[in-house]
């Protein structure tokens, strides 16, 4: 298994790599200029010119790239233009609200997914299946910004079960943090866990329907065992495959959701950063999330070995 | 009004409400609006939460980019020689008076000897002049280009400090009341200092607690030398950036903040502001107008028949009452109503004639003209372009948009590449300001028409408070009116929603300005 995981990594190097060089070649090819953003509203062309030297940006391609490399391996991912807060202090900072996002809104779509999916498998066919299908089509064309404004209303400022605006810190309280993310996160999740309950009703309908399940219900083991033993481990790859897609796309929605919500989280900071042009945190913010999609998709091929041994 | 033009303004105005049906309820009602004047005690132990539309900037005052954003977060926590009533006058603060040389070229400033940095260093001329003398020195940040007037900073004795310019100006106190990355009193200790980027290092009321992603956290200084700034000042202040109108909307109705700006239309503000648990605060007397930057530097837009030709073709009227949800009244000069050398004369006047204007396009020979037309991003924005395009293309222009975000909008324009851009500047103190930053330099982009330039030059050689300068700033207005450098279209409304709670708001000076806030002006009644 160790061999395998590390033959994953050697595979996600380059694109690691391709991910450094997408990330820095944005302050060449994004609309704007740096260095006017640097130098103020009111700058002179002198004014912007020194603050392009102060930037590098006069330097040639090659040399800034290699110092750019070399700052990104010494953990130094530079400074915002706008709050001159180091970068990688201001991605730390909105790491939690929106990693706690992220694994509450995955637990949830998870839960449904699997739950709603199972259940119109088991009960294909019925009205449980066709409603559950019906639904997951519906909340899967549906944005999760859409889902919060509907939502907001009756039950946040309607009625004060959760908050409508804002992100409590775990450390000042497990109940006021859950509070803060429950609705957030559900709106990120219900279109998540849509795609889940399509597609685990899909391949546990396959799966159900194979030879193996035949003979162990032949043999007498339980119906829940066989669905949940059984069949479920064998319609695991697909629905892992999708439940590892849903990381990217959480981070995209993020980015809506949290200005939504007013969360101070990961996609506040990237709409702060690009409504700012703040080059070297956007440069940052890529970077962290292109290692996050290739991490995610690491342990979706690690569980592809824990759930199919011949793929190892 | 023409049949073309009223279908993409009802384009136009029928997204908007498809736009604000999205955002959340839509109750009408009647708003309340109005001051919070009298008597009254204040909870100096009280924490006030106001939201903002943008998260904190970096805060070494030196390095700061955007007046607009910098003049609300700097002022708690550094004095300066000399700060803005809300009638946007010059008034002592650390400055106690201040006269000027019979040639207008030396300035000299008597200074408090109580004032104090939160370390008990005293503030003397000696440091006020190493702090002002370092922020000029930062080539390339905006603390350089307003210090460009300035000879030299000494301090003469403690309580006596001069300032030599280059060439006369009357307006040196309002400047350096206004232009704050310049003029913030910074302890010499810090001065330079990477950790002044996310702390604060000054004698003003406040100190910087926190700094986060979302929120700068002002923490008051007990012992400020302003008593009335003191006995009212409330023990912390959060200003918390929420981007999205509607969110910060919400977050005011649920009690998470007590205070907001308005920048876009909120379909249910007068639901919202009732009156009784929030009050609505119009600032109409506002400097803040819609203009379309024209960039004379392109051979079309060169000619003043064009430019007269595109300020024909826009029903100011319209795009005040559709897309800018009435809060914009329309107007061909860049002062408020109540500003010196505003002419109520030329706002009576029709400036709207699409037949006229395609008369002059013709005479120009540029009656297949294309445009290139830099949108910013933002409901707002987005809208009023879609008008102005819809209009343009009536009398013939055409015109394709690229969009930026607003923060870099004028950076970008600043590049040459495109012909229009519609802006809504922040006003400044003074009109001689507002046109030296958006008519005559600063994003104004081409030559300048001589006549223009005559008059601003006489106008601005005209003593404070003259009718010399009045009248000769009617005259700029007038020569904008008839041969505009850029096209105003309407003076913004600036508009607040506050709990009863808050007082001082009118007081403020900078709502006049930009929509920000006086943090050291507000105060939080005792219930």
């Amino acid at each position: 298994m160790l061999r395998f995981v590390g033959r994953r990594l050697m595979v996600s190097l380059p694109v690691l790599v391709i991910v450094v060089l997408v990330s820095f070649l944005l302050i060449d090819v994004m609309p704007g200029d740096a260095a006017r953003v640097l130098a103020g509203e009111r700058a002179t062309e002198q004014d912007v010119a020194a603050a392009r030297a102060q930037l590098g940006l006069d330097d040639p391609l090659p040399a800034r790239f290699g110092s750019y490399v070399a700052d990104v391996v010494g953990g130094d991912l530079g400074t915002s233009l706008f709050t001159g807060r180091g970068v990688w202090e201001s991605i730390a900072e909105a790491a939690p609200p929106t990693a706690s996002l992220l694994a509450v809104g995955m637990l949830m779509a998870l839960l449904l997914g699997g739950t709603f999916g199972t259940a119109a498998a088991v009960l294909r066919d019925t009205w449980v299946d066709r409603g559950v299908s019906g639904l997951a089509a519906l909340f899967t064309a549906v944005p999760p910004f859409v889902i919060a404004l509907l939502l907001i209303a009756p039950l946040a400022l309607d009625r004060s079960i959760f908050p409508s605006t804002g992100y409590a810190d775990a450390a000042d309280g497990l109940g006021e943090w859950l509070r803060s993310i429950t609705l957030p996160a559900f709106c990120l999740a219900l279109p998540a866990a849509a795609e889940l309950a399509r597609q685990t009703r899909g391949a546990l309908v396959d799966a159900l329907d194979e030879d193996f399940v035949r003979t162990a219900r032949a043999a007498g083991i339980g119906e829940v065992s066989v669905v949940g033993k059984h069949a479920l481990k064998n319609a695991g790859v697909p629905i892992v495959t999708v439940a590892g897609l849903q990381v990217g796309r959480f981070l995209g929605s993020a980015l809506v959701v949290e200005q939504v919500f007013a969360i101070p989280g990961f996609g506040s900071l990237a709409y702060s950063a690009v409504t700012n042009q703040d080059v070297p945190l956007i440069q940052g913010i890529v970077l962290v999330s292109g290692i996050v999609v290739l991490l995610s998709n690491l342990a979706v091929d690690v569980t592809y070995g824990y759930l199919n041994p011949e793929m190892r | 009004m023409d049949a073309r033009v009223r279908r993409v303004v009802l384009v136009v105005a029928v997204a908007a409400l498809i736009a604000a049906g999205c955002g959340g309820g839509t109750d009408g009602g009647s708003g309340g609006r109005g001051s919070h004047d009298g008597e009254a005690a204040y909870d100096t132990s009280a924490t006030l939460r106001l939201g903002a539309n943008n998260n904190p900037p970096q805060f070494d005052p030196a390095s700061g980019v955007t007046t607009g954003v910098d003049y609300t977060y700097y002022p708690p926590l550094y004095d300066r020689l000399v700060q803005l009533d809300g009638d946007l006058q010059p008034q002592p603060m650390v400055a106690t008076d201040w006269e000027t040389s019979s040639d207008g070229l030396t300035w000299t400033f008597h200074l408090r000897d109580d004032v104090t940095f939160h370390d008990d260093t005293p503030v003397d001329a000696e440091v006020v002049a190493a702090s002002m003398n370092h922020a000029r020195s930062q080539r390339g940040a905006l603390a350089a280009s307003y210090g460009e007037n300035i000879a030299d900073i000494d301090a003469v004795d403690p309580t006596t400090l001069t300032i030599t310019l280059r060439s006369p100006d009357e307006l040196l106190p309002v400047r350096l009341a206004f232009e704050v990355e310049l003029s913030s009193i910074v302890n010499p200790r810090s001065l330079g200092s990477p950790e002044l980027a996310s702390s604060s290092d000054g004698s003003g009321p406040y100190r910087l607690a926190q700094v986060r992603q979302d929120r700068a956290v002002y923490e008051k200084v007990p012992g400020y030398w302003d008593e009335e700034v003191d006995q009212r000042a409330p023990a912390r202040i959060e200003l918390i950036g929420i981007a999205d109108d509607q969110a910060r909307a919400n977050a005011l109705r649920t009690g998470a903040i007590d205070g907001m700006a308005v920048y876009g239309e909120i379909p249910d503000l007068d639901r919202l502001a009732d009156g009784e648990n929030l009050i609505r605060y119009d600032f109409d007397r506002t400097n803040r107008h819609w203009v379309l930057e024209m960039n004379r530097d392109h051979p079309e837009l060169a000619d003043p028949r064009v430019r007269q030709a595109i300020s024909l073709a826009i029903d100011r009227q319209l795009i005040s009452d559709t897309v800018l949800w009435g809060s914009c009244t329309p107007s061909v000069q860049p002062f408020g109503a109540e500003t010196v050398g505003y002419d109520s004369s030329l706002d009576a006047g029709d400036y709207y004639d699409p037949e006229r204007a395609r008369e002059l396009l013709a005479d120009a020979g540029a009656d297949d003209l294309h445009l290139d037309f830099l949108q910013l991003g933002g409901t707002a924005f987005q809208q009023v372009t879609t008008a102005l395009q819809g209009m343009l293309e009536d009398v013939g222009i055409s015109t394709s948009v690229d969009v930026v975000e607003p923060q870099v909008g004028v950076a970008t324009f600043k590049e040459g590449d495109y012909d229009l851009t519609a802006l809504l500047p922040g006003g400044a103190p003074d009109p001689q300001m507002s046109l030296e930053a958006w008519y005559l330099g600063g994003a104004s982009l081409g030559p300048i028409e001589p006549a223009t330039q005559r008059a601003f030059d006489q106008a601005s050689q005209a003593s404070l408070g003259s009718d010399e300068r009045d009248q000769g700033f009617r005259a700029v207005a007038q020569e904008l009116a008839v041969t505009p450098l850029n096209a105003t279209i309407c003076m913004q409304t600036s508009v607040f929603v506050f709990s009863p709670e808050v007082d001082g708001v009118m007081e403020q000076s900078m709502p006049y300005m930009q929509v920000g806030y006086d943090l050291a002006r507000l105060a939080v009644t005792a219930s």
